[in-house]
């Protein structure tokens, strides 16, 4: 298929800062509480390793200087071009013929969003297979880690109106969730991202008692997203993953989600869970400008949740007064991004969600392959320009509220 | 179409004792009849109510009573004499015959944590000691299920409820069970069994207990309790249940949408773990729990299975046709099942079920449930009717 038609103006909804664990003082620091910090999680948990095996040469990385050439951004880790400094990741963007990316932490952030609704057992689990010393109290760790992350993301968007780092927002509580959105928002942040495993201040989503928190967010233009990380200890017990095939048998940048086919057919869950609490509890009717994401959970389970979320809807339409079905909200405020190797053209046929689902490459983590453009393209082609232009480019502009200027490549 | 052709025939993989909490002394014993109370304040024209004070199960069987009444007030809700001619006059072949009392309420203080159990009955669990309770409760059901089947143990299939802390106690009640004639093994979905992953080998002994037995095993809703951990995703306003009397589940839109995700889980660790590839005669149920996600959960799994194919080399199938092979799903009457069949093909997956006489099976579903089908043809009919729940049904004579 010829891609020149979106070549530049291609919105890619998901890619991660892969910052080498040598540069994390450097990159997130600048502060002493904040150099504190980073210090100790790096002494507590030194096989929290980002570098790991997705790339066996990356042990001994330091920096950003990977030339930026047709090879080397088919490289998966923190060898990839652009992993961290925003003026070369501008660089890939314009090679890969990419308007405006979000950008989610991969490091800091997301050891935030881990802690954010892990329980002790699951972070040691998670940061060191079983055996850390966790003499601190994660409630706290995790929003300061969050500032942290926060911090390094309004420095990242400074440079180019292309580039959207992602916020971090840990919801546990919710006058720490709001003040740290207000700060982000102020810091010219136009995304963030909360844990799907937590009811925001101990609160059903559609809680009205929660209007203004998400007020805050549609007011400004701001979306919200769920994204893999995010879903630890959503189910109470662990065991469903100790077996051989499942828990992390691929080692990775730990923090993300177990690469295992178990953990990944579920992972959904959390996020299904807590969007259909907030569309039955009727938040978008209330807050219709609320702009809402759903990223690295896959795309198979938004059209039969709709679906179903209709059927008890109507079931229950004495109960609960929406004057549209579920699905209508879906399609108006939700947007999803798909595994590249997922058929969404047959999701979107199935399910009518051709509005739904939106480009993502997540750059540079193994799972969003080395060609997705191209295979996500080859799949949409017999759907026609319409779809292909939507996908691309069209139905990501809800989340980003205003692309950049079109790239000429 | 006419369904003339299925009377006597048709299967049913869902229906219940509905036993009224003021016969729980006699039909249970003692620690059942200690929370019998918690039903007095519910009103007797609630659905699914279990407080109808009531002697004897006696309302006479008719198109009306059979289809309208939905409480143990139904007829043949205590006696299985009385069920078996209510099976009689729907035109019903085999039934699974699930808990509505003591055995949900076992499975509700066996899967969930104590302030949630306090919250539900109102009890103070500091008082208590919860694993004996919910091994008596579950031990007076059982024993309950074997003697209401023991009748006709071909058309009546009562199904035991089977928790357990390690493998040895899973498998002593099992053996006791399934030696006693009961119908099925019933798992509460949000507990792993014996602390184990459903996918551990180590379970291996008690899935094989299960298969060899031609018994089903089975997920039903009201095993789902405690699957998350917080309680708070369903605390709005909004979502205030029904006012019934069940424990199953609470009855409010969100619930219902979700409630699926714990078996969802439970099936997937199964599948991917290999279960079904080492006990290619272990059948599963999944009863009352929706059917929206079925075919999708087959698709994922098929796609994810894929990508890690050098990791799981342990299946020697795709994982959707592990559930073409062994697994069963009961949707609700309001459920578009024709579309599901043909999205997902895999019409063998789905069987008929009155949920007699619960309020959410329906008044009309088999007349629901035909014209959604019809479309498709007789043969697709007669499967959903009659012939995919054999898997579960068809061993025991």
């Amino acid at each position: 298929m010829n891609l020149d038609s979106i070549r530049g103006r291609i919105n890619d909804l998901d890619s991660h800062e892969m910052t080498p664990r040598p540069n994390w003082l450097e990159v997130f620091g600048g502060t002493a509480e904040a150099d504190a910090m980073l210090t100790m999680m790096l002494d507590r948990f030194p096989s929290m390793d980002p570098q790991s095996v997705q790339d066996p040469l990356a042990s001994s990385v330091r920096g950003d200087h990977t030339p930026v050439t047709p090879e080397n951004v088919l490289i998966r880790g923190v060898r990839a071009p652009g992993s961290y400094l925003p003026e070369r990741r501008l660089q890939v963007l314009d090679h890969l013929g990419i308007g405006t990316q979000l950008v989610f932490p991969n490091g800091v952030g997301l050891v935030a969003m881990m802690m954010s609704c892990s329980s002790p057992e699951t972070i040691r689990w998670i940061m060191s297979g079983g055996d850390a010393d966790l003499s601190f109290d994660p409630a706290v760790v995790a929003p300061s880690l969050a500032r942290i992350n926060n911090d390094w993301a309004i420095r990242f968007a400074a440079h180019d109106p292309r580039l959207r780092p992602v916020g971090v927002v840990c919801t546990n509580d919710l006058a720490t969730a709001t003040a740290e959105a207000r700060r982000l928002i102020e810091g010219g942040i136009k995304v963030v991202v909360i844990p799907s495993a937590v009811p925001p201040g101990d609160l059903s989503p559609g809680d009205p008692a929660l209007d203004g928190f998400w007020r805050l967010f549609a007011d400004a233009g701001i979306a919200v997203v769920l994204h893999v990380g995010g879903e630890f200890d959503f189910a109470r017990r662990n065991e469903w993953i100790r077996h051989p095939n499942f828990a992390f048998n691929i080692p990775q940048d730990v923090q993300e989600v177990s690469l295992d086919a178990y953990s990944l057919s579920t992972v959904h869950l959390g996020p299904q869970n807590f969007l259909s609490a907030m569309i039955l509890g009727g938040l978008f009717e209330r807050v219709p400008e609320l702009r809402f994401g759903v990223i690295e959970l896959g795309g198979h389970w938004i059209g039969p949740t709709a679906e179903n979320l209709d059927v008890w809807a109507h079931q229950f339409r004495r109960k609960i007064d929406l004057p549209m079905p579920p699905s209508e909200y879906v399609k108006r405020n939700i947007r999803v991004t798909a595994f590249h190797f997922e058929p969404v053209d047959v999701y979107i046929e199935r399910y009518g969600m051709q509005d739904v689902f939106c480009f993502s490459s997540d750059y540079p983590h193994l799972e969003g392959g080395q060609t997705p453009i191209e295979s996500f393209a080859a799949k949409l082609e017999r759907l026609g320009p319409d779809v292909v232009e939507k996908f691309f480019v069209t139905n990501a502009e809800w989340l980003l509220n205003g692309t950049a200027a079109p790239v000429v490549v | 179409m006419t369904i003339d052709r299925l009377r006597g025939r048709i299967n049913d993989a869902d229906s219940h004792e509905m036993i009224p909490a003021c016969m729980w002394a006699e039909q249970f014993g003692p620690t059942a009849a200690a929370f019998a109370p918690m039903f007095e304040h519910v009103p007797e024209d609630a659905p699914n109510t279990l407080s109808i004070k009531m002697e004897a199960d006696d309302t006479p069987i008719t198109e009306e009573s059979v289809w309208t009444i939905k409480s143990s007030r139904a007829p043949g809700t205590v006696d299985p004499a009385r069920r078996l001619e209510v099976m009689d006059f729907i035109g019903i072949d085999r039934q699974l015959v699930f808990p509505s009392g003591p055995g949900l309420v076992g499975a509700f203080i066996a899967a969930s944590p104590p302030d949630v159990i306090e919250a539900q009955f109102g009890v103070d669990t500091s008082a208590m000691d919860l694993g004996a309770t919910w091994r008596a409760l579950l031990t007076a059901h059982n024993d309950w299920a074997m003697r209401f089947g023991s009748i006709d143990s071909r058309r009546l299939r009562a199904v035991a409820v089977v928790v357990g802390d390690t493998l040895d106690e899973l498998m002593r009640e099992a053996e006791r069970v399934l030696a006693g004639g009961a119908g099925g093994i019933m798992l509460a979905s949000s507990v792993p069994p014996a602390g184990l992953s459903p996918a551990d080998p180590a379970l291996d002994p008690f899935w094989r207990l299960v298969a060899s037995s031609g018994a089903p095993l089975v997920l039903h809703i009201g095993g789902e309790f405690g699957f998350m951990r917080s309680t708070a995703w369903s605390k709005a306003d909004v979502f205030t249940p029904l006012d019934a009397a069940s424990i199953e589940t609470p009855l409010d839109p969100y619930t219902l949408s979700t409630v699926h995700m714990s078996a969802q889980n439970f099936l997937t660790t199964m599948v991917l773990g290999g279960v079904f590839e080492r006990h290619p005669d272990l059948h599963l149920g999944i009863i009352e729990l929706g059917a929206a996600w079925a075919g999708s959960t087959g698709q994922i799994m098929d796609i994810w299975h894929h990508q890690f194919r050098k990791r799981s080399s342990n299946l020697s199938m795709k994982p959707s046709e592990y559930l073409s092979r062994n697994v069963r799903f009961t949707p609700f009457h309001h459920e578009p099942v024709d579309v599901y069949i043909e999205r997902y093909g895999m019409p063998e997956l789905y069987m008929f079920s009155t949920d007699f006489p619960h309020l959410e099976g329906g008044r009309t579903p088999i007349t629901a449930f035909a014209s959604s089908l019809d479309r498709l043809g007789d043969d697709v009919i007669e499967q959903f009717f009659v012939t995919n729940a054999e898997l579960l049904l068809g061993a025991r004579s």
